[in-house]
């Protein structure tokens, strides 16, 4: 079979796919795409080796796709599944079943950190770690060809041994690296399974045909006996597996090792590590062995059952100190795991006389969360085992300036003969890794080894790419990043302006630059340490002005295939004319089918592109270059945001020592308005002659950078010039007050949506509103300078201002503030539209998920504190606890409470029976209230040291607590609906005072997209390749069911009054609300400047039914159930066919779509009637019997 | 009585086709249209920002948000994407063909020098019998020349001239400043037919929205004066044929349409309104008038009363136009 470029996600989903019937999976970064992929082959309708398609099942979280498995298995289905993290934790309990009752399976992981002081999605063994005891057999590969072969030989190993395997590789290192993989063919596996093994598996599935009686409860007189019936099955593994690598090596001539030596005959020095970094250790072991060390590697690919006898057989004799490195952390052991196994297979071997001597063995920590392990470590580690009292404990690869465990790195490298490295910096919109993928398919199918892996930065939007690829005639064993490149791709010309990027170009190497400038223009545009480095390395510069070759090509702003035609041109990895060919072969190949006019207008990239390419005579000096453009203005004196938060910003954040990162995970608020991203070309600019003061552009600005404030008159006479107020359109200000908006044009991303959503028009000119997109570069200074003096405005007094109506509302200052998320973002307006209104007093547990990204991916947070260093207090615990953490919040807010009211009723005598009385009886519901709460809160805290009682010093530890707090569960839908929703349900069950927000974009849009339960009916999504054949899960009508809910149902867009309603009903409830938002989506597929023109059209065609339930109301004359929307007018596809993720079925399957929209239109037609008869009777109970009648 | 027609190389059994029109997305319609003796079909038009608009949502779909973030690499899965606008119309075309006698003729509108004129060759290869080629390009830029607009539409005609072999007819909008010199230059580059004339959506202001609406008036029988005319004008000043539209609804207008010089008659709104036996009616109308005055074909009224042949061209002239305003009190009150 042909050797194909890909990662190891796809070579693992290809096996696994071809060798089960039943595949449970769900999202969970970075082994998602293993279920994508399963999902994609099974819409397609490939089949297995069995020749069938796999039943491919999304469950609700990972412990819902292990117990799927479990059963499946039971029933004598192959099955496998695919998980990474804490998604492998849900799947323990399962595992000690499966592995208890000697089921076979293969479980596929990407080894990924696990969340303590933080989550990470990247790399390590800190998951797999945690499996050690559920009875799974764990194999460890160390890159895609090896994930795809031990994808197969595992299965079989399964099969044959009954022992389940944990299979596992490195997260994004072997993940998501593009590599050659020489793929295996139908008959290859199916020598591997045969069916034999497979008969006997399905002869022990559980089937009424034959009954027997499996996961029994078992007493003391037989349970142990039990666990040890097993014992000779874990024996027989290793012996079982090696048999297997040994038949597949017949068949594929590849062979493995259960522990592969590598390094010289007879090493002094052994490194023993697992996945992937082994390969690295292998090439500085090759390396350094050069250069007279006299070095080895014992690779470990099976690591439980651990096999001593077999380990030790494996390492040479020779060896005196080993270092054992462990890719995890285990806090208060005594070693980490793999450490400890080796040590303890020496010491045995040592005690029983097998080994005669005991080689000295250090243990290390290295690589996690994908932390660069390098062969310059590698070399620091076999230079600590040359010290006479080598470090017992080490880390390698960080600054540990607090335990000292961290060993010094030298200068080191070891790739350069044979190895071409380039590096490409892109904007994650412009198609610049989508085309080095494509160029690392085209150099391996011209039969050299090729290596690709893409780094991503923090944010969502505006976020800069680095791809590394390597090529050479040998295998590369490099599992590291480049450091220093033949090759530099600097596809935006801003980054160029802020990094020093050629730093890591090689003397002598090729430097493509895309310039938005004519090329003799493009050397005095770079900044001096760039015009530097260029002479001094003698580095050959290139510049193309892609933007422009794009526009002229009807491409838009993607520049992929310009600029990989570019490098190929300059680079000479292959002839050029040949790159060229396949360069189009691959459009056509990939466009083809999709559309002539794609093909036609990559095309013209390709062609034009070397018409515009110039090379740039590089002057013998430097010029007047500019410095690099700061990354992070701070401006003020922080110690902390200085050295640690912009060297994060400046991509320097491995330089940062232990001792500058907080202990225990907690991080200052308020962070992300330093880092003026400028990422837009266009910013709104405000007409005040045609605002009509509503506030709707503030509203909807995703990004908090349209702002308003109504301030004195007089504090215009210090205004910058041009900075516009006018009278203030509202009987809530005096006259002598000014009105004005003001946009942060640094912070601003271009979205649009506040000009879609402005509803005043310019009279004389109705292609204008009161905000109009404009480019930056002209407004620039001005718009900056007035921006910094409005901040430096006050803000205006909260308890001025009527909440209940949007104008006033979004005068309220934000407390969450230029965050990372995608321009146009439908979350976000609600989030900070949370913390204008209650940010003051406001704790969040946030559920892991875009809002958890966006709200805290370091390095930076945008929630924010305001002037008196209030703000909102947040946290993330996880994704399927969530609304738990949020009720374990107020059930403490609430103690404490309680406790601080007991303890001043017990001081009331000292404290005074006003302040007491005024303290207790606030019922703090409004802004003023609230105030004056806090006033008399500092009243009682200046008060209470004067106070010579027990209760009066417990008094002073809570006083925080007589201020009402306002406790908010937010999330995605994926939360809400499908892996939290026990946890949900109970908090509505509760009645306690919680709020919960759902930002229901329909789909898990963090990780890319997957169909969740209210991913609604006719959607593509992925895991739903054909359309969703089912309506979304109603959780308002769910959340009704209890009846002393709140409960509404939103959308901003559609009815931003009601919004806003619903916000503050909500949060004035002394029970559970639940506010499910309308959230579009980048997963939506359209440009999301028409996103709140989207959910007006969701609303109108009765497909998101606005609604609020207040309890409350109950017992009034009012009624509880206000109705929010009118009867569905608007067909549902003029809602629909606005948006890919719909018009995709139209593309695939005409007939379904219309069936898929027939089952919308009666969806909308029927929650109508459903939601209209509950208004009508306004009682739920009432309903019901209406409804029965 | 000889009732048959040559059009776009085509026998046709008379001059009676079924204009570009929804009426091609019913098969059962135009069928009934078929056995009512109608001698052709002329499909809705297959759009070039139809075609545009799919590829751009198309490429939106395969690279918006892709590779961008490190949890989401891209937001769909990977579809296998079928049934195109261009598709869906070729599989049209093969229905109606499959299911009717008479000559489909398949309808292209566009304007640009883009690739879209290479769909012809895909109509052509579909089995098209022939090809209507709906050009229209607004005017509404002070930059743009006249000129430069009639070079565009010639430039256009011969694009497809040089995709396909299948006879085509160019549709106009009524707007030429000088209709007969552009037909001549159209011919030239390659037409051999010219359809007279398009219709337009209609544009509206609306009030409340304050922004523009559009609008689909039908046909109504007052707008065929203006085909009529012009197809009266051009006639015998080129080598082209031509099809009279717009507001077709007797059968006298097939009389009147020939006699001006048209090969063909294209009606649809009539269909719509008065049912698909009104074709027959129609024609039985037209054969009853040419009996009536003894006439023995359609080939020999043809441009009987053309401009040239006119017994009062001063009609089609500017006097017509003084005299009539000389009279205007007496028309119009």
């Amino acid at each position: 079979m042909p050797r194909i470029v890909m990662d190891a996600n796809e070579a693992v989903a290809r096996v696994a796919f071809k060798t089960n019937e039943v595949i449970a999976i769900y999202p969970i970064t970075p082994s998602s795409p293993m279920g994508e992929h399963s999902d994609e082959y099974a819409a397609k309708g490939d089949v297995n080796i069995f020749g069938t398609v796999p039943d491919v099942m999304e469950m609700q979280s990972e412990g819902g796709a292990s117990g799927a498995v479990h059963g499946a298995l039971q029933a004598g289905s192959l099955t496998t599944t695919f998980t990474a993290s804490q998604g492998l934790l849900l799947m323990i309990p399962n595992m000690h079943k499966i592995a208890g009752e000697l089921t076979p399976t293969v479980f596929h992981v990407a080894a990924r950190s696990l969340a303590a002081q933080a989550l990470s999605i990247f790399g390590d063994h800190s998951d797999v770690m945690q499996c050690r005891p559920t009875g799974f057999a764990m194999l460890a590969t160390c890159d895609a060809q090896e994930a795809h072969d031990f994808a197969l030989i595992a299965q079989a190993a399964s099969l044959q041994s009954r022992i389940p395997i944990l299979h596992f590789f490195d997260g994004f290192r072997t993940s998501h690296e593009l590599v050659g993989v020489d793929t295996l063919d139908d008959a290859v596996m199916k020598a591997m399974v045969t069916p034999e093994m497979v008969a006997a598996h399905k002869a022990r599935a559980l089937d009424p045909e034959k009954p027997v009686l499996r996961g029994t409860s078992q007493n003391p007189d037989v349970y142990f006996q039990g666990r040890e019936s097993v014992n000779a099955y874990y024996d027989a593994f290793a012996g079982i597996l090696q048999e297997q690598m040994d038949r597949f090596a017949a068949l594929t001539g590849r062979q493995y090792g259960l522990y592969e030596y590598y390094g010289c005959a007879n090493p002094k020095k052994l490194i023993v590590i697992m996945a992937s970094a082994a390969k690295t250790v292998r090439e500085a072991v090759n390396a350094l062995n050069g250069l007279g060390y006299e070095t080895g590697v014992l690779v470990v690919r099976l690591y439980r059952p651990f096999d001593a006898a077999r380990l030790l057989n494996a390492i040479p004799r020779s060896v005196e100190s080993i270092a054992v490195m462990d890719r995890t952390k285990e806090p208060g052991s005594n070693g980490e795991p793999l450490f400890q196994d080796v040590m303890h297979a020496y010491a045995e071997a040592f005690s029983t006389g097998e080994c005669k001597q005991m080689p000295r063995i250090i243990g290390g920590r290295y690589g996690l969360s994908s932390k660069e392990f390098t062969p310059a470590m590698v070399k620091a580690v076999f230079d600590e085992l040359k010290k006479p009292e080598p470090k017992r404990r080490f880390t390698v690869g960080i600054t540990d300036d607090v335990t000292h465990l961290s060993l010094d790195v030298p200068v080191f490298e070891t790739a350069g003969s044979g190895v071409e490295q380039a590096l490409f910096y892109g904007l994650g919109s412009d198609g610049t890794v989508g085309a080095n993928k494509n160029s690392i398919k085209i150099i391996g199918e011209e039969g050299r080894h090729v290596q690709g892996y893409f780094v991503y930065d923090s944010k969502k939007s505006g976020s800069m790419t680095t791809s590394h690829l390597r090529f050479s005639a040998e295998p590369i064993l490099s599992t590291y990043l480049i450091d220093t490149a033949d090759f530099v791709g600097v596809h935006q010309f801003v980054f160029i302006l802020k990094y020093d990027i050629l730093k890591q170009a090689k003397p002598g190497a090729k430097v493509l630059i895309n310039a938005p400038y004519d090329a003799d223009e493009v050397w005095m545009r770079l900044p001096r340490i760039a015009q530097q480095r260029i002479i001094e390395k003698g580095l050959k510069l290139y510049t193309v002005n892609a933007y422009e070759v794009a526009k002229e090509c009807g491409l838009g702003r993607r520049i992929n295939t310009i600029m990989q035609t570019c490098f190929f041109h300059i680079a000479g990895v292959i002839p050029p004319e040949q790159a060229i060919a396949k360069i189009k072969e691959s459009i056509e190949k990939t466009y083809g089918k999709k559309g002539e006019m794609i093909v036609r207008m990559n095309f013209c990239g390709v062609d034009k592109a070397i018409e515009n390419l110039h090379e740039i005579t590089v002057p013998d000096a430097v010029g007047s270059g500019a410095d690099l453009l700061p990354v992070y203005k701070l401006d003020v004196a922080d110690p902390f945001l200085e050295n640690v938060t912009a060297k994060l910003e400046a991509f320097e954040g491995d330089s940062v020592p232990v001792s500058a990162i907080p202990v225990d995970g907690t991080w200052p608020l308020g962070t992300t308005k330093y880092e003026k991203r400028e990422i837009a070309l266009d910013a709104p600019v405000w007409d005040p002659d045609v605002c009509i003061q509503c506030g709707k552009c503030m509203e909807v600005c995703p990004h908090a950078v349209i702002r308003a404030k109504v301030f004195d008159e007089a504090l215009l006479s210090d205004a910058p010039e041009g900075f516009s107020a006018v009278n203030v359109k509202s009987k809530t200000f005096s006259e002598s007050e000014r009105f004005t908006i003001k946009v942060s044009v640094e912070d601003c991303t271009g979205c649009s949506l506040c000009v879609e959503m402005c509803p005043a028009k310019n009279k004389s000119d109705l292609s204008k509103k009161a905000i109009n997109m404009a480019p930056i570069e002209p407004i620039h200074d001005a718009a900056v300078a007035q921006w910094d003096y409005f901040l430096s405005l006050p803000e205006v007094d909260r308890s001025r201002l009527d909440r209940t109506k949007v104008k006033e509302a979004q005068l309220l200052q934000p407390l969450f503030e230029f965050s990372g998320a995608c321009p146009g973002c439908g979350e976000t307006p609600y989030v900070k539209l949370a913390s204008q209104l209650f940010g003051d007093r406001m704790i969040i547990a946030n559920a892991t998920g875009c809002s958890s990204i966006y709200g805290g991916n370091l390095p930076t947070t945008p929630w924010a504190k305001n002037s008196e260093g209030r703000g909102t207090a947040w946290s993330n615990s996880l994704f399927e606890d969530n609304a738990e953490f949020g009720l374990g919040m107020r059930a403490s807010i609430d103690k404490q409470s309680v406790f601080a009211r007991e303890l001043l009723e017990a001081l009331r005598g000292e404290v005074g029976g006003d302040l007491t009385d005024a303290l207790l009886g606030n019922p703090q519901k409004t802004d003023a209230e609230i105030a004056r709460q806090r006033a008399d809160v500092a009243a009682l805290e200046a008060k209470l040291p004067g106070i010579d009682r027990e209760e009066a010093r417990l008094l002073a530890g809570v006083t925080s607590y007589l201020v009402r707090k306002s406790v908010w569960a937010m999330g995605g839908d994926g939360w809400a609906y499908d892996i939290g929703y026990g946890g949900l349900d109970h908090v509505l069950a509760s009645g306690r005072n919680i709020n919960i927000l759902v930002m229901d974009t329909q789909v898990y849009s963090n990780t890319g997209g997957q169909t969740s339960k209210a991913t609604p009916v006719g959607a593509v999504a992925k895991f739903s390749a054909g359309g969703k054949p089912a309506d979304a899960k109603d959780l308002a009508m769910h959340a009704l069911n209890y009846g002393n809910v709140y409960v509404a149902r939103i959308a901003m867009g559609a009815n931003d009054a009601q919004t806003l309603k619903a916000f503050v009903e909500a949060e004035a409830y002394e029970g559970v609300s639940i506010i499910i938002a309308y959230s579009h989506c980048i997963a939506h597929g359209y440009d999301l400047r028409y996103g709140m023109a989207q959910q007006k059209r969701a609303v109108e065609c009765g497909l998101w039914p606005l609604m609020r339930y207040n309890p409350e109301k109950v017992g009034t004359e009012e009624n509880p159930f206000s109705l929010d929307y009118k009867a569905p007018k608007l067909p549902v596809k003029e809602y629909m066919y606005n948006e890919a993720r719909f018009k995709m079925v139209l593309k695939m399957n005409a007939e379904r779509a219309d069936a898929f929209l027939d089952a919308a239109s009666r969806k909308a037609q029927r929650d109508w009637i459903r939601y209209s008869d509950l208004a009508a009777s306004g009682n739920l109970n009432l309903s019901k019997e209406e409804t029965c009648k | 009585m000889q009732m048959s027609v040559n059009y776009l190389g085509l026998e046709l059994k008379n001059p009676l086709i079924v204009s570009a029109s929804p009426m091609s997305l019913h098969t059962d319609r135009c069928r009934a249209l078929e056995e009512q003796g109608v001698s052709a079909v002329v499909m809705h038009s297959l759009f070039e920002e139809q075609i545009n608009a799919e590829l751009h949502e198309i490429d939106h779909m395969l690279f918006h948000g892709k590779n961008a973030f490190s949890e989401a690499l891209d937001f769909f899965p990977e579809g296998q994407f079928e049934n195109y606008e261009t598709e869906n119309y070729v599989n049209r075309l093969r229905a109606l063909k499959s299911a009717l006698d008479i000559p489909v003729i398949a309808s292209l509108n566009g304007v640009s020098s883009g690739g879209w004129t290479r769909y012809a060759k895909m109509l052509e290869d579909a089995g098209a019998a022939a090809l209507e080629l709906n050009l229209y390009y607004p005017a509404d830029r002070a930059w743009i020349a006249p000129d430069q607009i009639e070079a565009h539409y010639l430039e256009a005609i011969a694009a497809v001239r040089r995709e396909t072999t299948l006879p085509f007819a160019v549709k106009l909008a009524p707007a030429f400043t000088a209709l007969p010199h552009f037909l001549k230059a159209a011919e030239e580059s390659g037409a051999a037919a010219a359809v007279l004339f398009n219709r337009f959506y209609h544009s509206d202001i609306d009030l409340e929205a304050l922004e523009w609406s559009r609008k689909l008036y039908k046909s109504s029988p007052a707008d065929f004066a203006a085909a009529l005319r012009a197809v009266a004008i051009c006639y015998g000043q080129s080598g082209l044929q031509f099809c009279a539209g717009g507001g077709v609804t007797e059968g006298t207008d097939i009389v009147k349409a020939v006699m001006a010089g048209a090969s063909t008659v294209a009606a649809a709104t009539v269909f719509y309104e008065r049912g698909e036996t009104h074709a027959a009616v129609m024609l039985e109308a037209a054969e009853a008038w040419m009996t009536e005055h003894e006439y023995e074909s359609f080939d020999q009224m043809r441009g009987a009363i053309s401009y040239t042949k006119a017994p009062n061209p001063s009609a089609l002239e500017r006097a017509n136009y003084v005299d009539l305003l000389r009279h205007g009190d007496e028309l119009w009150f």
